[in-house]
């Protein structure tokens, strides 16, 4: 059996979730048009549809929430690939001096090891994206929690990991990470995870928001 | 947590202090006595101001605040009669009540009746008071491992309040976002394949 599938368009149409989980994609959508709402061009049809869904969800008190791992691969995103992030920013050095290219992630862990100071310079003229990110999550009231207490006292973050495990093994379509995010979203207690990822929809027995 | 534990403790013992002060004013107490010993033809203590008198555990339990002692004995009366203030001088006092049996005749059965509503309302507090003690008794069980919690929570916050006050003196938040919605607009969207992780 696959998820139950419901598309943000169609939200009003089903009953409402009480608490809703926004795995990263949502959060990467939501941000983009945030940042981009006075650039038209720059949006696509489902940064829009993600505002909307957005708004919906806040009018009808839905309870929002994420955890660090939602917030961990937003900052990644916004600090890294999002347009003049540090991929572009090593890219860029590396090309001025002639180097060849690797993967993104090489290209930057080349340009922290070669040139330091150009490096913490180039850091610095994006480093506002980090507090940016915290206070998106905040302004949107989107609660970031996660149930990963001291693991001396509890096992619940050993129960997460497993649960995302039994996931991952069951659903060939999930990332690591979205087992994850689907695990969590189980021990947040939430109705519902909203996403932009459509390998959630073959996880049974997940309600799924997301948009195409 | 032991905010809320505090505030059990501390509806626990506001119950039990009322409850012995209904065990006080129950029957076979000096009120009682002096409701049974009440003559027809005697002038009626309502009014007047019931005379009262506390033992020194008694009092204790209020601890020195007089005022508060005096306050729940008040409240305590109001519960059978629409109101009533009490005064304390040490361990004695007076109550007055503002509605009293109109005549001496009456007196015996609105003592009946005063009793009686006595009984029920301190089983009914007793009550309470074991259902508040069960609880406690079961939050207990679990007492050493919320102070262990607490305890590795506060010392974990006080080593990132010591980073956060070296790290942290231009974080800010708003003020970021503020500068992200300048630098950070698109002409153009990103590559669809840009947003996937």
């Amino acid at each position: 059996m696959a998820a139950t599938g419901i598309l943000f368009a169609d939200y009003s149409k089903h009953p409402k979730p009480k608490r809703l989980y926004l795995d990263s994609s949502f959060a990467i959508l939501l941000l983009h048009y945030e940042l981009n709402k006075t650039s038209p061009a720059a949006l696509r049809p489902k940064h829009q549809q993600a505002f909307n869904f957005h708004q919906a969800l806040t009018a009808d008190g839905v309870d929002l929430v994420g955890s660090v791992l939602t917030y961990h691969e937003v900052l990644h995103f916004y600090t890294f690939k999002y347009t003049g992030g540090m991929y572009d920013l090593a890219k860029a050095y590396l090309v001025s001096v002639g180097s060849s290219l690797n993967s993104p992630q090489e290209n930057f862990k080349l340009f922290n090891k070669r040139a330091p100071a150009a490096c913490a310079a180039a850091w610095q003229t994006i480093a506002h994206r980090v507090g940016a990110t915290e206070y998106f999550f905040d302004q949107h009231g989107i609660k970031l929690r996660s149930p990963l207490p001291s693991p001396k006292l509890t096992n619940i973050t050993q129960d997460v990991i497993n649960y995302a495990s039994i996931l991952k093994d069951a659903f060939v379509a999930l990332e690591a990470a979205d087992s994850v995010h689907l695990s969590m979203s189980h021990y947040l207690d939430s109705d519902a995870v909203a996403t932009s990822d459509l390998g959630f929809l073959t996880a049974d027995p997940f309600k799924i928001y997301y948009c195409t | 947590m032991p905010e809320v534990i505090d505030k059990l403790l501390g509806s626990s013992e506001r119950l039990r202090t009322k409850g012995q002060l209904y065990k006080l004013l129950s029957p076979g107490s000096m009120c009682d006595t002096m409701f049974t010993s009440s003559k027809e033809d005697s002038a009626p203590l309502y009014g007047q101001g019931l005379p009262v008198t506390f033992g020194t555990s008694f009092a204790n339990v209020c601890g020195e605040n007089r005022q508060e002692l005096a306050s729940q004995i008040g409240e305590l009366y109001s519960d059978f009669n629409d109101y009533a203030t009490c005064v304390l001088v040490g361990t004695t006092g007076t109550v007055s009540f503002e509605a009293a049996p109109t005549s001496p005749s009456s007196f015996p059965k609105f003592a009946a009746g005063y009793i009686n509503h006595l009984y029920m309302v301190n089983r009914t507090l007793e009550h309470r008071v074991e259902d508040l003690e069960q609880e406690l008794n079961d939050i207990r069980a679990y007492w050493p491992t919320i102070k262990k919690l607490v305890a590795e929570y506060g010392a974990a916050t006080d080593r990132v309040s010591l980073a956060l006050s070296q790290l942290g003196r231009d974080y800010n938040p708003a003020q970021a976002w503020r500068i992200a919605q300048e630098r950070d607009v698109l002409k153009e969207p990103m590559e669809e394949d840009a947003e996937l992780l």
